[in-house]
């Protein structure tokens, strides 16, 4: 189940990115909470479609899909470009002053390169940089005269496939472009060859003064990265300002700047990022691309229908189901949807808080107030709820602030020892005060916090001689208490409880909607969707197709059904691997057929209706089947044919995972 | 009729007298460029009387150690020949001079070579207003091969006479020929004969790093060139090579900076210090002068501070200068270490506090950058580096295909003894070094 709030009421986002900007509060966002959990209920879609024939939601499935994708995409967008703007910013001020702060007493004038490395420097950054330039904008702003606008080109790994060819890529990227409307028709048999750098010099010789040259190299391997560029270019270049910005990493397809998003994951795909980028691959591109996956995931179900009330007023056909309990159930939904929507806003700002009363306490020193976990970490336990421990632990520490400052300054003066404790109590209101303050002032669910830290401010700062032990005292067992009543698992809560039937109640009362797995029938986790081993799950289906295929007899799934109660395919894979590395296609018809006959007595035996097929007929259609399930072999790749020996075919699966 | 006789008189006279002042030009031209190059007044005195005189039509430079400085030495040579004008000479000894320098490397194709070479001695400059026309007079030999090269040359001699009917004498100079062997393989022999060729007065001079005989076609069409060669520079040589590139801007006037005149004799014992440590590992003019530049703004920083607040230069007392020297000569070999691989570019080694930090800043810079890989991508980097000590049996073993594979499978029998070799030596001898980096951080 999901969960979309639009417009309507202040909520906030975690981005996915927690990493740099926990659990930023932005109001007027939307919510999409992706959590999972293994042990919440299932969401039961064949009941749903029988409660509301949601057949027609598809598209509408797909159009929230996008519109929530996309605000997913334009906030880390947003994120992704703060993180580079220092270090873009930085390159932009080498490359305008690659020519200007020249080491003196060099014996010859070097080609400046400018090289950036790193998983995430992808595209996205190269044409973040480029913009950048091509407006040339200039860092220094007292520089009175018109900035100098870069010429840039790029050159990609194909244009760099031998010498000739990346020198053409060089010239004619910058040479295509003709100085001040000065374009010459050149012929190419008797001037220059548009591979000479002799032609970049002269076409330079026009612009001369007003440009400088920018060459983004994005191949690993050209070669121009080797002694050519030393040999070539070289020579030319104090007379040509040329700037090269090599792209160490290889670059990855980014949809970063080609379309633009906004997400709130949940504990278990925080935790599946967490794992993934410091195992796999730590680009930019691959958190992106796990979460659109998450998002694709969410949407692939049913129930993810109702994130938006208009929707289920218009796009569906709700069969059966009256307009009168239409509308209730909808409004039904709304409310357990404020509901979760506040308490989910509760837990995120106590967070903060505790993050907040925890950075206070190491900025004084208190080394005992790290918590092992990682910030990542935290926020996903935040969500499930086990932060109980750390919370107390925190409300107690601002308890003892006093006591300890105390005990620290032991051979101190009286003042000091009235001074210190209170000067700690304070430092840690004002950073709450100040954290509420940055808020925007509607926020409901803030006020109560907000009112209580401005007060226990109040009385600090106004009674002169009281006791700020007991206000200390007061205010972390104030603090023990928010923490452990807004930290709490979502999955628990007990929203709207009335009227939803208790089915879509398990979901609704989180909102949640599980990436990673639906249990009720097979799906791929994201693991899987991102590092699919086609080959496996083939073979696997094969073998057990009772765990892919709907259940049809009985309950209970035993790990090894009886071969006559597989599907042909099955069956004759069975016999595929029982053979050796070649299979004569008549043995293989023979032993299908024994099988396919013990499967006609057991179903006469257990009283189905036997089909009335005679001898040949009957012959003729297990004939038919076998072709099938053959047919179906060789489709999926498990034959080879070959022309060494007649009737035979040859296993191209040898080994098995069993 | 009088007048004729002193027209005669008065021609005789100007020959003598150019032939004179011609020699004196020339004298003063070698003298000048052996001041910018020292330790090469042979070879430049050589060279001169080579290109003036009655030049080989192939010569062959022959400097394995100072290539880029011998080029430039060569370059500097003959375009301030053929700057000289000729034509005020009125004689038929001097000749006017027509030179190319090409880079074997830099033209990778031959017709990049044609453009390059024509241009050049026919002083020709593409202008963008003229859609960038080569030279107008090449066109017709550029069809292919080194013949080919024959008619435009004629054409570019004739063309270069100008108004006078002095000889021209063409110099075209082949920079990295070595390289030639590679890049332009079929004009390797046209150009050794390319007087020959072109029956035309053309004189080629190759400069290279390697010999002769590493060069030379096998097939033996090439003819013998006349060889020169370049040896390594003196110590005193370089130093003054060193010494001179001082970049001051001669203002004694100024506040002291770095490269305020009054340090240059500074700089030449510095320079002499540099190069006694640096010496060992090269000779190059132009490296040393790298590592110089780089290394002299820290060394010159305690100077400056000293002198921070002076409206003048203070003089810096010997021992001064000899305590400076020895505290900064370990960093020379850092520097060295650093800036010869190009580990490190000079600029950013300059900009650097404490020059002893630079092997410190490159081991914490690999640290970072190991602790960025992911945990895969520290193992594929560790199975990688396993992998290089495999011997090539067992790559052959796991990445060869079908046919072979399957014909050593053999079927039934016992077991085989593989044949006991002394697998410590073995590994030895395939193994890499030990992986220092990567042995901490691998979980």
């Amino acid at each position: 189940m999901s969960f979309v709030q639009e417009d309507v009421d202040p909520s906030q986002v975690v981005t996915l990115l927690g990493m740099f900007m926990l659990f930023a509060l932005i109001p007027r966002q939307p919510v999409v909470y992706i959590p999972c959990d293994e042990t919440a209920t299932e969401c039961d879609i064949d009941q749903l479609q029988a409660e509301g024939d949601l057949s027609g939601s598809y598209v509408a499935r797909f159009n929230l899909y996008t519109a929530a994708w996309r605000k997913c995409l334009e906030r880390i967008e947003h994120i992704v470009n703060s993180l580079h703007a220092p270090l873009v910013d930085e390159v932009v001020r080498c490359v305008h002053r690659a020519y200007d702060d020249v080491l003196p007493g060099l014996p010859y004038a070097e080609l400046p390169v400018i090289a950036v490395s790193g998983t995430s420097t992808t595209q996205g950054f190269m044409s973040t940089l480029a913009r950048q330039l091509e407006t040339g904008q200039r860092e220094d702003t007292e520089d009175v005269d018109s900035p100098p606008c870069s010429y840039i080109t790029h050159l990609y790994p194909s244009d760099c496939l031998n010498i000739m060819s990346s020198m053409k890529a060089l010239v004619t990227g910058f040479v295509d472009r003709p100085p001040e409307g000065q374009d010459i028709k050149r012929k190419a048999a008797t001037s220059l060859a548009n591979y000479d750098i002799e032609l970049l010099k002269v076409w330079y010789d026009v612009l001369r003064d007003s440009a400088g040259l920018v060459l983004y190299l994005q191949a690993s391997d050209s070669p121009l990265r080797n002694n050519v560029a030393q040999w070539v270019i070289s020579p030319y270049v104090p007379q040509l300002s040329l700037v090269f910005v090599v792209a160490l990493s290889l670059p990855n397809p980014s949809f970063l700047h080609a379309t633009t998003r906004n997400i709130m994951v949940g504990p278990a795909t925080l935790d599946f990022l967490a794992d993934f980028t410091c195992r796999n691959s730590s680009s930019v591109e691959g958190v992106l691309l796990t979460l659109q996956l998450a998002h694709l995931k969410h949407f692939d179900e049913p129930l993810a229908i109702f994130v938006k009330d208009e929707l289920l007023e218009t796009g569906l056909r709700w069969g059966r189901l009256g307009h009168k309990r239409r509308c209730r159930l909808i409004d039904l939904y709304a409310e357990a949807r404020a509901d979760f929507r506040s308490h989910l806003f509760q837990s995120k700002l106590a967070f903060r808080m505790m993050r907040k009363v925890q950075r206070v306490m190491l900025d004084m020193g208190h080394r005992s107030a790290e918590i092992e976990n990682t910030p990542l970490g935290m926020m996903s336990a935040s969500l499930r709820g086990e932060l109980m421990r750390e919370g107390k632990y925190l409300g107690t520490m601002t308890k003892l602030v006093v006591l300890w400052a105390f005990s620290n300054q032991f051979v101190s003066s009286p003042i000091i020892l009235r001074k210190l404790p209170r000067e700690k109590l304070q430092t840690l209101l004002w950073e709450l005060r100040s954290f509420f303050d940055e808020l925007p002032g509607y926020l409901d669910e803030a006020r109560e916090a907000h009112w209580r830290v401005a007060t226990t401010v109040g009385l600090l700062e106004g009674g002169e001689g009281s006791n700020c032990a007991l206000i200390a005292g007061e205010f972390g067992d104030w603090l023990t208490k928010y923490f452990q009543e807004r930290i709490i698992n979502l999955e628990d809560l007990r929203l709207g409880t009335s009227g939803i039937p208790a089915r879509h109640h398990s979901l609704l009362r989180s909102g949640y909607f599980r990436p990673l797995s639906l249990s009720s029938r097979p799906s791929l986790t994201l693991q899987q969707m991102l590092n699919p081993a086609p080959r496996a799950s083939i073979v696997s289906a094969l073998l057990q197709p009772q765990t892919f295929l709907p259940v049809t007899h009985g309950n209970s799934t035993p790990q090894r059904l009886p071969i006559w109660k597989l599907p042909d395919v099955s069956v004759l894979f069975r016999r595929y691997l029982e053979a050796g590395r070649m299979i004569n296609v008549y043995d293989w018809y023979e032993s299908f057929s024994q099988v396919i006959e013990s499967q006609r007595s057991h179903l006469a035996e257990d009283g189905g209706e036997g089909d009335s097929l005679d001898g040949e007929e009957w012959k003729m259609h297990v004939q038919a089947r076998f072709m099938r399930a053959l047919h179906t072999l060789d489709f999926i790749g498990l034959l080879r044919h070959t022309g060494r020996k007649v009737d035979h075919v040859m296993r191209t699966v040898f080994d098995m995972p069993e | 009729m009088q007048y004729q006789i002193i027209l005669a008189r008065r021609h005789n006279f100007q020959c003598v007298n150019a032939m004179t002042s011609h020699l004196e030009q020339l004298d003063y031209l070698t003298k000048e460029i052996s001041n910018s190059f020292p330790g090469n007044e042979a070879l430049i005195s050589q060279l001169t009387t080579l290109i003036t005189a009655c030049p080989p039509t192939f010569t062959y430079i022959n400097d394995p150690y100072t290539p880029r400085v011998t080029a430039s030495l060569v370059n500097t040579l003959i375009s301030s020949l053929s700057a000289v004008d000729a034509t005020f000479f009125d004689d038929d000894v001097t000749p006017i001079i027509a030179s190319a320098q090409v880079n074997a490397i830099a033209c990778f194709t031959s017709r990049l070579f044609y453009d390059t070479t024509f241009n050049c001695l026919a002083k020709w400059r593409p202008r963008w207003e003229d859609g960038c026309e080569n030279w107008p007079g090449a066109v017709n030999g550029l069809s292919s091969g080194g013949a080919g090269l024959s008619s435009p040359l004629k054409g570019g001699g004739e063309a270069s006479l100008l108004n006078t009917a002095k000889a021209v004498r063409m110099v075209l100079v082949v920079d990295r020929a070595e390289r030639l062997t590679e890049s332009l393989p079929e004009l390797l022999v046209p150009l050794t004969r390319l007087a020959e060729l072109s029956k035309v007065d053309i004189h080629t001079i190759f400069i290279s790093q390697s010999p002769w005989e590493d060069v030379k076609p096998s097939t033996g069409t090439a003819i013998d060139p006349f060889h020169l060669s370049v040896y390594p520079p003196l110590k005193e040589d370089t130093l003054r090579i060193l010494t001179s590139r001082f970049p001051t801007d001669g203002d004694l006037a100024a506040m002291p900076h770095a490269y305020h005149p009054a340090f240059a004799e500074l700089y030449a014992q510095y320079v002499s210090a540099l190069f006694s440590t640096c010496s060992p590992f090269t000779r190059d003019p132009y490296e040393l002068a790298y590592v110089a530049a780089a290394q002299w703004p820290s060394f010159i920083a305690p100077v400056l501070d000293a002198q921070k607040g002076a409206t003048e230069f203070h003089p810096i007392p010997e021992d001064v200068r000899l305590r400076l020297l020895r505290v900064f000569l370990p960093s020379f070999a850092a520097a060295l270490e650093a800036l010869l691989p190009r580990r490190m570019h000079a600029t950013a080694w300059s900009r650097m506090s404490d020059m002893a930090d630079g092997v410190r800043i490159d081991e914490k810079n690999s640290e970072v950058t190991t602790c960025s890989l992911t945990t895969l991508q520290k193992y594929v980097l560790l199975a990688a580096f396993l992998a290089s000590s495999n011997p090539p049996k067992t790559d052959a073993r796991m990445f060869a295909r079908g046919h072979e594979m399957r014909s050593k499978r053999r079927r039934g029998g016992g077991v085989r003894k593989t044949p006991q070799r002394n697998t410590k030596g073995a590994l030895a001898k395939v193994g890499r070094g030990s992986f220092l980096v990567l042995s901490h951080h691998v979980p």
